[in-house]
């Protein structure tokens, strides 16, 4: 039963349909794993603390830089060295003190992925390099969790919902480990208002699957802020995939 | 034959390797993932896929920052 306050609030929710009060409940008994608290990750989290996810565990082991300031809006100037997901926490529960948010200053590794992406309903990868993002894929596949990754470069940003039991491919089906980014977000760039949109398309994809709608599983969808447009593809298992493919292949 | 790549229309030859088309337009590879109508291609087929007529090819630049 929401309270009266709760009512108020999530209003807006309650007004739509495919939300309702019914999907509110479900929202705030939820629990959602967000991992880089950064340019992805601050949008996404200010979206799921408003809406209502009961839990936010945000996992990032950075402090705040001033060139974080163009495009982390979560931050001010007076959080420069200070640790991300310690102002993140704060800032989020003046948003919304319903939301019960732990913060974990610690990169993520094997130990704390396999701590906390099996206590989580559906985690974000909002990391800023390829290795991470193996590391997060791996183990959503292993300990079977759903997976909602972001990743922007300079006009550009891509997001893709995995769902591991599911016969499409994962994120390392799409970039093998031998694709080779020549730059990354430090030294090419990125426009702000294009982290804001692809950790919105996140916090938007795991609202949907937290209130039990179909999401685009498997879809990659990446977005081309230049010139205003949106490529879609299917993402279709790599039979030679070490984490999904072959003798992997949903083998749990 | 015509393909169109990103929405672009051009002429190629009839059943060019995916492989083929990207060394003939000097695309470098290291960091795209690409779709042929809309389905994703994995690297280790771009060899022996071959390209048929109106095919529609998405690039699609890797990118891993946040
Ligand atoms: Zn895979």
């Amino acid at each position: 039963m929401l309270t009266d306050q709760q009512a108020l609030r999530y209003s807006s929710n309650l007004l739509i349909d495919s939300i309702g009060e019914n999907g509110q409940q479900r929202l705030l008994d939820s629990q959602v794993l967000i991992i880089g608290l950064g340019g992805l990750g601050t949008p996404a989290s200010q979206y799921l603390a408003s809406s209502g996810v009961g839990q936010l565990t945000l996992m990032d082991h950075d402090q705040v830089s001033l060139s974080n300031l163009q495009r982390q809006t979560l931050y001010g100037s007076n959080d420069v060295g200070s640790l991300k997901v310690t102002q993140a926490a704060q800032r989020l529960s003046e948003i919304n003190p319903d939301v019960d948010i732990t913060a974990l200053s610690q990169a993520a590794s094997e130990d704390t992925l396999r701590d906390h992406i099996g206590t989580s309903d559906i985690v974000l990868d909002c990391t800023d390099n390829r290795d991470t993002r193996y590391l997060i894929n791996r183990y959503c596949y292993w300990l079977n969790k759903p997976l909602i990754s972001g990743a922007a470069r300079g006009f550009n940003g891509q997001v893709l919902a995995l769902k591991p039991s599911a016969d499409h491919g994962c994120y390392q089906c799409l970039y093998p480990t031998s694709v080779k980014e020549p730059l990354n977000c430090t030294n090419a760039g990125i426009a702000a208002p294009i982290v804001g949109i692809i950790g919105a398309m996140q916090a938007l994809l795991a609202i949907q699957y937290l209130t039990q709608h179909h999401l685009p599983w498997g879809r990659l969808q990446s977005f081309d802020g230049l010139i205003h447009q949106w490529q879609q593809a299917e993402l279709p298992k790599s039979t030679t995939c070490p984490i999904c493919g072959g003798e992997h292949a949903n083998n749990r | 034959m015509q393909i169109t790549v990103n929405g672009k229309p051009e002429t190629v030859n009839n059943s060019l390797r995916l492989s083929e088309f990207f060394e003939h337009q000097q695309i470098n590879t290291a960091a795209i993932a690409v779709a042929v109508n809309g389905v994703v291609i994995h690297r280790e087929n771009w060899h022996e896929h071959r390209l048929n007529h109106n095919d529609s090819l998405t690039v699609i630049q890797a990118v891993a920052g946040g």
